[in-house]
């Protein structure tokens, strides 16, 4: 008796029932045909990991941020949704799109954008206050083309300068 | 100590020689410990005589992954800085313009210029700071001669003197004493982030137009942020938060506190209290809102202290641990690993 290709497949995946998943564990033990499907399926398993692994990037934080500030802030206007609606190759994808769009920036979807200052403001705000050593780490980048353009900057940051109240309190 | 006080004066002896090419050995006079220390000193200080055209190639270690700039250079002394980005594609053409506290950043392909002010930049006081909180914390060991950027350079390790452990790696141009290279190091001696010119060239004779921090013709002007002005009256910045503040009890060996700050962070009033060990800086935000800091887009982890849910998360070198506590949310930002910053984080008691 040899188990298909589907099974093994499953097991390799941890799908199968607890008794299942047995039987397979001991035939494997001392059937070499299914063996070999085992270890073939597995080698494609490693080769799609490994590929994945290799293939995976990831923003500084900073621009990733910045990247999911703008998604929040979009506000796909309902015409536009209506006009390429009617094109039925892109309608679904479109329409996947905009249920993510709307679930991540509108704020019924899950509870309006999420509350506190955003971690990134902190980082920034700490390295900004590192300027003046030459020493500390200075490669925080956060270039001009990842800021979004429609947002007041009073809203980011707004600086409460207090060294002209300390030089009247220490009479400096 | 003595021998290693032996070498290092040899070592140190050495330097001019090897830059100048010649077989000669040194003079076997004793150097003491602290021209190593004028030595790092002058480095300190050197961009505001130095003007200097190169590429520099910066790399941050996160847990992961590893974020790399590689950056054209054009600096004036004593104060003019222009930054050019090549890498990573996504930066490729954009560039920063820094005059004094002032910087313009330019985005040529959306036609784009933010304008941000920051203080911490053009503070001779706090750089004198960091530099007396250096030569306090850190002993400078001075290494052998090695070449950056087709330069001999003269290296020095920073080692912490309440750990020994080696914190950051200098390599200082042996005619100009221009830092060509620094990497830092966590305190288990891996690799923080590194800095490297691949290629400079000393010249002033750079057009002093193009430090122009005016927005180009036809290009759309973003304000962008005005840091705030940290002050080292610590006391006024705790009356000005606006609530009752809590300052941590305990700090890493050679940490001391070098400026506070009020800052409304989106609408949000935040006491910010900085400190230093002269190489690394660490930031305590607070706020009396009972809001966590969010993470969006960012990956953070959760941890638990002294009965406290805490997020945390690492931006390259740097960690931020956010939790609250009595009404109050906190969040420590800082150039150590998460076991440090939690300790701190334990001391800070409202």
């Amino acid at each position: 008796m040899h188990y298909d290709l589907e099974t093994i497949d499953d097991y390799l995946h941890g799908e199968l029932d607890e008794a299942h998943d047995a039987a397979v564990h001991a035939h494997l033990e001392t059937c070499v045909p299914c063996r070999a499907a085992y270890d073939e399926n597995a080698t494609i398993r490693d080769w799609i990991r490994a590929a994945a692994d290799a293939e995976e990037r990831e923003f500084p934080g900073q621009i990733s941020a910045r990247v999911w500030e703008t998604v929040r802030a979009a506000k796909p206007g309902p015409f536009a949704f209506l006009r390429t609606g009617w094109r039925p190759l892109v309608g679904l994808p479109v329409a996947a799109a905009l249920a993510f769009a709307l679930y991540v920036g509108h704020p019924f979807a899950h509870g309006g954008p999420q509350p506190g200052i955003a971690a990134s403001d902190l980082l920034l705000e700490h390295d900004a206050q590192m300027a003046d050593n030459p020493l500390a780490d200075h490669g925080m980048v956060v270039p001009a083309s990842f800021v979004d353009s429609t947002q007041p900057t009073s809203a980011l940051i707004e600086a409460v300068d207090t060294t002209s109240a300390s030089d009247a309190s220490d009479g400096r | 100590m003595i021998v290693r006080a032996l070498v290092a004066a040899c070592a140190f002896a050495a330097v001019p020689a090897l830059a100048n090419g010649t077989n000669v050995p040194p003079p076997a006079a004793p150097v003491a410990e602290t021209e190593t220390d004028a030595l790092v000193r002058t480095a300190f200080d050197a961009p505001k005589r130095i003007s200097y055209v190169g590429q520099l190639q910066t790399i941050r270690w996160g847990n992961r992954i590893a974020n790399a700039t590689i950056q054209r250079i054009e600096h004036l002394a004593p104060g003019r800085t222009r930054r050019t980005f090549l890498a990573p594609e996504a930066l490729y053409g954009e560039y920063d313009v820094t005059v004094g506290e002032t910087t313009t950043k330019i985005d040529p392909r959306d036609h784009r210029a933010m304008v941000e002010q920051n203080p911490a930049s053009e503070n001779s006081t706090a750089t004198n700071t960091s530099l007396s909180l250096l030569e306090a914390n850190y002993r400078a060991i001075l290494g052998p001669v090695e070449v950056v950027a087709a330069r001999p350079a003269t290296t020095v390790a920073l080692v912490n003197k309440y750990t020994g452990e080696r914190i950051m790696k200098l390599w200082i141009d042996n005619d100009t004493k221009i830092v060509l290279a620094k990497e830092a190091y966590h305190a288990d001696g891996s690799l923080a982030w590194r800095t490297r010119f691949d290629d400079i060239r000393f010249t002033s004779e750079i057009p002093p137009d193009i430090f122009s921090l005016d927005t180009p013709p036809g290009f759309q002007s973003i304000a962008g942020r005005h840091f705030a002005n940290s002050t080292v009256d610590e006391g006024h910045a705790l009356d000005e938060a606006g609530f009752k503040p809590v300052i941590p009890h305990y700090l890493p060996n050679g940490f001391s506190e070098v400026g506070a700050d009020v800052a409304t962070i989106r609408t949000v009033r935040n006491l910010h209290v900085i400190y230093s060990d002269g190489i690394r800086g660490l930031s305590l935000f607070e706020n009396d809102t009972d809001e966590s800091a969010n993470f969006d887009g960012l990956r953070p982890a959760t941890t638990h202290f002294a009965g406290h849910e805490a997020t945390y998360v690492r931006d390259g070198p740097t960690t931020l641990l956010a939790w609250h506590d009595h009404g109050l949310a906190f969040a420590l930002v800082g150039d150590l690993d998460i076991r440090e910053l939690t300790q701190i984080a334990i001391s800070v008691e409202p």
